[in-house]
């Protein structure tokens, strides 16, 4: 090798048909889609071949005003080279095309956030020659026809329902329902129809130049990494602006090659629910943006999720067995090599499988929880790996109340259930409506047809999400999901009119603002709000903090300064309690008098008189908390506020309090002067309050012991 | 702060039991740091006490690493 090749940056990293450049499990370099590309076509998965451009090159872009680093066209060359040599086919060749998908691929997962292009390598010539390889013109046309609109959209940027119109328009004018009824004759004019377009709006022709077409299209992956979505989603999940994307160059394989192709999308767990069954949907004739646009509903996997669900589609595991045996092996294979549970897409070619991308699926606390425990119960991974498994944050979806389900429910409709956990809201029918009640502290669920990337915010800022089109993978239903927001989705019976801000179901009508209660572990949504029941660390998630605990080196306490808070802390596992403020306890209705009267007495004797008052109360408090702490450690804060926040503050309150104290209302708002702070978070508190009224902490001192010494005694009694 | 404080307090009392309150307490980034800085508890509220067990013994084991 000479000198100049060892200074040359490797930009381009190829996978597939044997070749590896030794890229494989680098994330930072290939991001998530490229690293998992390069390594499953290392373990031998049927990976379609392609090359990946690394995030450096993102990042160099960017650095250089948004141009190409030097060297990378001929590595990018080089890396067609390899895609012609594995499938026989050329780059803008007439006769037998190569047709490629470019595509996003960041270090982590950001579902739906930035671009993709598909069928690129399509012209006028390349069509023909797509038709006459492929024996069937109409796929050749329609992949021309899908490619236009998707590059117009995407790499020029033009508005993509002028083309969707005129789909709609083609379909009307012939009579037809669905896509799949235009024939190869009806897309040749839908084609020449979107090259006016496109020609009409951009003011240059559709490129024709194949090179031309990936250059544009890998460009624009790269702009997309600072479109605003992209960057609203790097903001909620904490992802640096600088990781860049990479972009993968890959051969197409076609699922809409006939009824002997088709495309899904799988999870080797229910990420939902985290058993251990394969779940996914899959569509016959059918490329991937149409299992997760939710234009067509999908079918099912399995036979067993088809029967449960009672539907009529043949699951995959029966219309095609064979590739389903395939791709049942590759679900084990996928697991066994990456110790986790798989997100994957897959097409099959005309009977072949391949697979287009595996991931770690995001799932839900519940069967992240399942997950981990049953794999290290199958011995996948270790009982110290499942405790690192969990997200400790995402546990709190299962930490708050569910419906209670001998509550009376109205239930309106049945939709999926996406996304557990119940959640109650007023209706809300666009995202920045539920941003901006969220904002003023109300709860809300957002209400939609579908969502779409531009609805993240207004997701964050819902409680819950309800849409009426979509399936079990839909944007709603991932993002909602890898948000721990309860979701329904697809429940079909909505009938939602955005205009008038209405919502009709079964007869009924509800408007924006009213509650609705949705069940995203059931999938009901129900009108009103529904009573619910506290959580229990009961089955995995018990099992799990089993296993932490035996892992754990720091002691947990609670911070809890009621009886029922100390109950609930020693539940969840609470070892002590290590802050028991006491200041609530002098708030409470029935004591607060006699706290004003301490705080109104011209001297001790008559603070005393009041603190004898308090001191029985006091008492109560503490030997409840004693009580359910059972001998565990308990640290108590002594009173700690300033003086004045215990005295009125409108002016209608200090008659009626002056009267109950027995002082002259002149006086209260002279005391109440008095005690007015600058600056109370330094102030007459604390340590400094018991330096000048200690009287008050003989009290508490007096009620916190009592407890204890009563116990001693019995105990020294019996023995 | 809180490590000049541990590191102090234990210069003058090695047995010094030492822990964290309030909305630290239930937070798994600030328990890492409680459990590099060799804190004997920390507390959390009753809602987070699973999440600060969990996070606790994730730090303890990220540690030992």
């Amino acid at each position: 090798m000479c000198l100049g090749a060892w200074l040359v940056t490797q930009y381009v990293y190829r996978f597939g048909g044997g070749v590896d450049d030794k890229g494989a499990g680098n994330k930072e370099l290939l991001g998530g889609k490229g690293a998992n590309l390069d390594g499953m076509a290392a373990i031998g998965l049927p990976v379609p071949p392609g090359f990946t451009i690394t995030t450096e090159v993102c990042t160099a872009y960017y650095a250089n005003g948004e141009a190409f680093p030097d060297g990378l066209t001929a590595q990018v060359a080089n890396g067609i080279a390899h895609i012609e040599g594995v499938t026989g086919k050329s780059f803008g060749d007439s006769a037998n095309p190569l047709l490629v998908s470019v595509r996003s691929g960041a270090r982590v997962s950001m579902p739906g956030m930035m671009d993709t292009v598909l069928n690129l390598g399509l012209n006028d010539k390349t069509v023909e020659g797509l038709s006459s390889s492929s024996g069937d013109a109409r796929f050749a046309w329609d992949s021309y026809r899908r490619f236009i609109q998707m590059y117009a959209d995407v790499v020029l940027g033009l508005n993509h329902h002028a083309f969707e119109d005129a789909l709609e328009i083609a379909k009307e004018d012939r009579g037809y329902f669905l896509d799949t009824e235009l024939q190869a004759n009806d897309l040749i004019e839908l084609v020449a129809e979107y090259k006016q377009l496109v020609e009409a709006e951009w003011g240059k022709p559709f490129p024709q130049d194949v090179n031309e077409q990936l250059w544009g299209a890998v460009g624009a992956v790269f702009s997309s990494w600072e479109s605003d979505r992209a960057k609203v989603y790097r903001r909620l999940n904490g992802i640096p602006g600088d990781w860049g994307t990479a972009v993968n160059v890959q051969a197409m394989v076609f699922g809409n090659m006939g009824d002997t192709s088709a495309t899904g999308v799988a999870f080797t767990r229910d990420p939902a629910t985290g058993e251990n069954a394969y779940y996914g949907e899959y569509l016959i004739n059918a490329q991937g943006e149409d299992v997760v646009a939710g234009i067509r509903t999908p079918q099912y996997l399995t036979m067993a999720a088809r029967e449960v669900a009672g539907a009529k589609p043949l699951s995959m595991e029966e219309a095609m067995p064979e590739a389903y045996a395939e791709l049942s092996q590759v679900f084990r294979t996928l697991e066994t090599h990456y110790r986790d549970m798989q997100d994957i897409e897959f097409t099959v070619e005309r009977g072949k499988l391949w697979m287009l991308q595996t991931r770690s699926g995001k799932r839900t606390a519940k069967a992240a929880l399942k997950i981990a425990v049953d794999m290290a119960a199958e011995g996948l991974i270790t009982r110290e790996e499942a405790v690192c498994r969990v997200d400790p944050m995402a546990l709190d979806q299962l930490l708050h109340p569910t419906l209670d389900p001998d509550a009376p429910r109205d239930v309106l409709t049945k939709g999926l259930p996406a996304s557990p956990g119940a959640a109650s809201g007023q209706i809300v029918f666009d995202a920045d409506t539920a941003e901006r009640r969220n904002d003023m502290g109300e709860s809300v669920i957002l209400v939609r047809v579908e969502t779409s990337p531009e609805d993240i915010h207004g997701m964050h800022a819902a409680k819950g999400i309800l849409t009426a089109r979509g399936g079990m993978t839909s944007h709603a239903a991932v993002v909602a999901r890898g948000m721990g927001r309860p979701c329904v989705s697809g429940a079909g019976s909505l009938a939602i009119d955005n205009a008038a801000k209405v919502l009709r179901v079964s007869g009924r009508e509800l408007k924006e603002g009213d509650i609705l209660t949705i069940d995203g572990t059931t999938g009901e949504v129900m009108a009103g709000a529904v009573p619910t029941l506290q959580p229990e660390l009961v089955g995995d998630f018990g099992t799990l903090m089993v296993w932490a605990d035996a892992a754990r080196r720091m002691k947990v306490r609670a911070n809890a300064e009621t009886p029922h808070d100390a109950q609930v802390a020693r539940d969840f596992g609470a070892e002590g309690i290590g802050l028991c403020r006491t200041e609530h306890m002098f708030f409470d209705a029935a004591r607060i008098t006699a706290v004003r009267q301490m705080i109104l007495a011209d001297d001790e004797k008559g603070r005393r008189v009041a603190l004898e008052r308090l001191l029985p109360e006091q008492r109560k408090d503490f030997a409840a908390i004693f009580k359910v702490m059972a001998g565990l450690p308990v640290t108590i804060r002594l009173l700690d506020p300033p003086l004045h926040e215990f005295l009125p503050h409108r002016e209608e309150e200090f008659a009626e309090v002056a009267e109950a104290a027995g002082v002259g209302i002149e006086t209260l708002k002279q005391r109440a002067n008095e005690l007015h702070e600058f600056n109370p978070m330094l102030g007459h508190r604390g340590c400094r309050l018991g330096v000048t009224y200690p009287e008050i902490y003989e009290m508490q001192a007096r009620a916190i012991l009592r407890q204890p010494v009563r116990l001693r005694w019995h105990q020294c009694q019996k023995s | 702060m809180i490590e000049i404080a541990a590191t102090k307090g234990r210069t003058t009392r090695p047995d010094i039991k030492l822990g964290i309150c309030g909305e630290h307490g239930g937070d798994p980034a600030s328990i890492a740091f409680c459990e590099k800085t060799g804190l004997d508890y920390v507390s959390a509220s009753p809602y987070r006490v699973p999440i600060a067990r969990l996070a606790a013994a994730q730090a303890a084991l990220r540690n030992a690493q």
